[in-house]
């Protein structure tokens, strides 16, 4: 994994959580703007505000699709976790997609459009939390140091060391773990013994979590 | 790791998994078992119940999640993961030791331990 590629791609998941913010937005205002206009029973401007409002919404929704189809592109192996977020992601673009333009094309203003372009914005918001957890979890298996004040301890570094061995997507659980389950020993011997066990059973341990990761 | 594995069944369920399952099944709804607390039941090392946890999960035989981040990380320390058997668990596992002893009564009749 080239350091040059995974800043990009970070940067475009950036990006595409920018682009679907404003989107619910943009969509609830498109259905206000509408109900105003058939409330006063003014027919909609092809070339009025509303009219931009939707090209806009159009085109934030390509550029959305585009930035995740390119930032959820990972140049590692996710866990089971990360590739079911993954996937949920790219199914909230699509539903985002389809409801709103369903909206788009209805006629403005008509109930049926509202509900559709409501429905898209609610997925819209949706999608926002979801890159939001992917961009995390994704920033753990590219940074690959956890920043966490337990993997600076000495037992943090052996583990860290260790997990070195494990696929790039578990290092950190495994270092968590396996840090708490240190803490919960009850004498300095048990202490002992659990980190030697590890330690002596590593590349057996990391074959497994291959196994898991690539079955 | 969270949810079911996606491993295609048993291969290999070794003496030390039929401890740790055996040990898991004394309590199949308990879901906070962790891996230092199986290696002292089961006296087993700590590598050994790691890997034998890896591939449990892979068989979909149990489940894992995180110690509540609250009660962790508020306090300072790392979460444990937790584990639990699965339904498929339960189920395999009793069958698996009752077939590997048929003899041994308090398995021998219906899988369910006396």
């Amino acid at each position: 994994m080239s350091p040059p590629a995974v800043a990009i791609r970070s940067i475009v998941r950036k990006r595409a959580r920018a682009l679907a913010i404003p989107l619910a937005h943009e969509i609830r205002r498109l259905v206000a703007a509408d109900a105003a206009a058939t409330q006063a029973s003014r027919r909609p401007d092809p070339w009025g505000s509303a009219a931009l409002q939707r090209r806009r919404i159009r085109n934030r929704l390509i550029q959305l699709g585009d930035a995740l189809n390119f930032g959820l592109d990972f140049d590692f192996a996710p866990d089971p976790d990360l590739s079911h977020q993954r996937a949920h992601a790219r199914n909230l673009v699509a539903m985002v997609r389809r409801s709103a333009e369903a909206g788009l094309s209805a006629g403005a203003g008509t109930v049926v459009a509202s509900e559709h372009l409501l429905q898209g914005a609610r997925f819209a918001e949706e999608l926002v939390g979801t890159v939001n957890l992917i961009q995390q979890r994704a920033f753990e298996y590219e940074s690959g140091t956890p920043d966490q004040p337990w993997s600076a301890t000495w037992a943090g570094t052996v583990l860290r060391a260790m997990a070195k061995l494990l696929p790039p997507g578990q290092q950190v659980q495994f270092i968590e773990d396996q840090c708490a389950n240190l803490e919960w020993a009850e004498s300095r011997r048990e202490w002992f013994g659990y980190l030697l066990g590890l330690l002596v059973r590593m590349p057996g341990i990391a074959a497994s979590a291959g196994r898991r990761l690539n079955g | 790791m969270s949810g079911r594995g996606r491993g295609d069944g048993p291969r290999r369920v070794t003496v030390p998994v039929l401890q740790v399952i055996d040990l898991l099944l004394t309590d199949p709804q308990r879901d906070d078992w962790f891996a230092l607390e199986i290696c002292r039941q089961t006296s087993l090392g700590s590598g050994t119940v790691a890997q034998i946890l890896f591939r449990l999960y892979d068989w979909g035989w149990v489940t894992s999640r995180w110690e509540e981040t609250s009660q962790a990380h508020g306090r300072g320390r790392p979460r444990r993961r937790f584990y639990q058997l699965t339904g498929q668990g339960v189920t395999e596992a009793r069958e698996v030791i009752r077939q590997r002893f048929p003899g041994i009564p308090r398995w021998a009749a219906s899988g369910e331990p006396a």
